[in-house]
């Protein structure tokens, strides 16, 4: 095992400011940090509405392109745009430009945090959803099914929580990732058909699960 | 006695499947941009794809011929089958509660390939949950009844100029009555929903505001009271549930059948990874086969069905967010079809009932049968 990538102190502040502000706002921070945000091979990520020219640096099929290195298109993406990031395509202004990129462990740990705050908010608002929901005069929030996905969702944000103050690797980062996905989704299904509405606030979970898919290197890549 | 499942052997099933696959190519290649315009279908109404699903009828077939022909056309596009002008969803329901004029009067009002039809069940407040529906069939001097309530989520429902709606004329159990209803309407508001995915199903809200129903209108009439309302609807969701894995199922294959050609060369590991995905996806398949055939036997048993249909729709969501990583980051900004097939993906998952409740039907179907044996 290798060093601890982030500290909890900052896992725990980045949980917050995105359970408070969103998806947005925690990607915010995490570009703010100074640190590169990382691309898909043909240079296209989602960063936050606005927020591409405070990125230091990109990491773009293999190389990292400080900002003045690199040219900025914004691409139209109509979910994403509800969540208040943009899809852009990130070029080098010069071909060979930049140095070879040096990994983005420490991003997508930090995306960890991000999305940990996610779901502690839309568990929230999922609760709050099934107290209003009755079957049978009850609240669904008494049934046992939901309260089965209510305490895996929670055991498995817990067990996330620690595991990023440990993991070190890209593996162990992208296993981490595929697990708050699934834990994203069975808390979407809570919130039946109004979750797959644009709308709904649960569009965030959708949105997160596209940024790890342009941040976050697989593991199959990787290895 | 087992169904016997080897269904490939069987030569009309085999034709309509290769006819189906003939579809699938022109459904794909319009499939993004009825996904980003939904509301602009007359480019593609006269489209080799779309004259060929309505030429199918998948939905007026039996179910096992449905069940392969939608895993066809799903492998070109769901979102592109549930697009397509014709009787759809209200086409079972009319088939299992109408009477033969009935069935004109729907067949007649899609017949041209250039209208839609709705089957409004489920409502903001109890989801598809048929025994706490709300919306009400008032009696009516004039009309014999007026519709009255708001359903939510209904394919078609903005642009629909036909369909069914499911409501209660009182409290009782067999107070639930389906009625077939037109429109436009002064008393019927529609409002198409902007969804994460399956955009081309037009999902909508419908608002009726004491719409008036006819006693031709009510399905169910020439049946016994008990056979009018749930015992209806109740089959036509086990027939429905099989549609649904059947569409999971395509979507599925459709996301294999595309990582497995968007590279030439895979590592051993990766080959592994890609035929454990297929031996997962064949699975499902054989048992949303044997799930239509189970219907086709007797509609009224749906123990396979919501098996198949919770199966299905999980396999859905799995093979679509795993298998695009295969192709590196980025694979799903990419490639727009990989992204939008994992949005639909989660569709299924909603459509005629969460996985919770198709767990809920499958654990008491089999305690059922596990307590007549016992006794």
């Amino acid at each position: 095992m290798g060093a601890p990538l982030v500290h909890e102190i900052i896992v725990d502040e980045l949980v917050a400011v995105t359970r408070a502000g969103g998806l947005a706002a925690g990607l915010r921070r995490i570009v703010d940090c100074g640190l590169p945000v990382p691309c898909a091979g043909s240079g296209r990520t989602l960063v936050p509405a606005g927020a591409a020219g405070r990125v230091v640096a990109w990491h773009v099929a293999g190389a990292e392109l400080t900002a003045h290195q690199a040219a900025v298109r914004v691409l139209p993406h109509p979910l994403a745009s509800t969540e208040g990031l943009e899809l852009i395509e990130v070029t080098a202004t010069q071909p060979g430009a930049g140095r070879p990129a040096s990994g983005s462990l420490m991003v997508n740990a930090l995306l960890v945090a991000v999305r940990l705050g996610l779901i502690a908010a839309m568990l929230d608002l999922a609760v709050c959803h099934l107290r209003g929901r009755r079957v049978e005069g009850l609240p669904l929030a008494l049934k046992q099914l939901p309260q089965s996905t209510i305490a895996d969702a929670l055991a498995s944000a817990e067990l996330c929580r620690y595991a990023v103050l440990t993991a070190a690797s890209a593996t162990a980062l992208d296993a981490l990732h595929t697990r708050l996905g699934t834990t994203g989704w069975s808390l979407t299904i809570l919130f039946g058909g109004s979750g797959y509405l644009r709308s709904h606030p649960a569009r965030c979970l959708y949105v997160a699960e596209l940024v790890r898919d342009a941040w976050v290197v697989p593991a199959t890549v990787d290895s | 006695m087992q169904p016997n499942y080897e269904v490939d052997e069987v030569a009309e099933i085999q034709a309509l499947r290769e006819e189906a696959r003939g579809y699938a190519a022109d459904l794909r290649a319009r499939a993004l941009a009825v996904d980003a315009e939904p509301g602009r279908m007359r480019p593609h109404l006269d489209s080799p794809g779309l004259l060929g699903i309505q030429r199918l009828q998948p939905v007026l077939s039996s179910t096992l011929k449905t069940a392969v022909v939608l895993i066809e056309l799903a492998k070109g596009d769901a979102g592109m089958v549930l697009a397509c002008p014709g009787p759809a969803l209200a086409g079972v329901l009319v088939r299992v509660l109408g009477n033969e004029e009935q069935n004109t009067r729907l067949a007649t009002a899609v017949a041209g390939g250039r209208t839609w039809a709705f089957l409004a069940i489920t409502e903001p407040q109890t989801g598809s949950d048929v025994t706490r529906l709300r919306t009400e069939l008032r009696p009516d001097d004039e009309h014999g009844h007026r519709l009255h309530g708001v359903k939510r989520y209904i394919g078609n429902g903005s642009r629909g100029t036909i369909g069914v709606v499911l409501a209660r004329t009182g409290p009782s159990p067999l107070s639930l009555r389906a009625a077939l209803v037109e429109a436009p309407a002064a008393e019927l508001r529609t409002q198409a929903l902007d969804m994460i995915g399956l955009r081309g199903a037009r999902i909508s809200e419908m608002t009726f505001d004491g719409l008036p129903v006819g006693p031709d209108d009510l399905l169910g009439a020439h049946l016994s009271p008990l056979r009018r309302g749930m015992w209806g609807v109740r089959q036509a969701f086990n027939t429905v549930r099989v549609h649904v894995a059947a569409m999971a199922v395509g979507t599925a294959m459709a996301v294999h059948d595309y990582v497995r050609a968007a590279r030439r060369q895979w590592t051993r590991t990766e080959r592994a990874d890609l035929e454990a995905a297929m031996a997962d996806i064949e699975a499902v398949r054989r048992l949303t086969h044997r799930a239509a055939m189970e219907v086709d036997a007797n509609r009224e048993r749906g123990y396979q069905a919501s098996m198949a249909k919770l199966a299905a729709s999980e396999l859905a969501v799995r093979i679509s967010r795993n298998l695009p990583r295969m192709l590196g980051p980025g694979a799903l900004l990419e490639h727009p079809l990989l992204e939008k097939w994992w949005r639909d993906s989660c569709a299924f998952e909603f459509m005629e009932g969460t996985g919770h409740i198709q767990r809920l039907h499958v654990a008491q179907d089999y305690l059922k049968r596990d307590n007549a044996r016992a006794s």
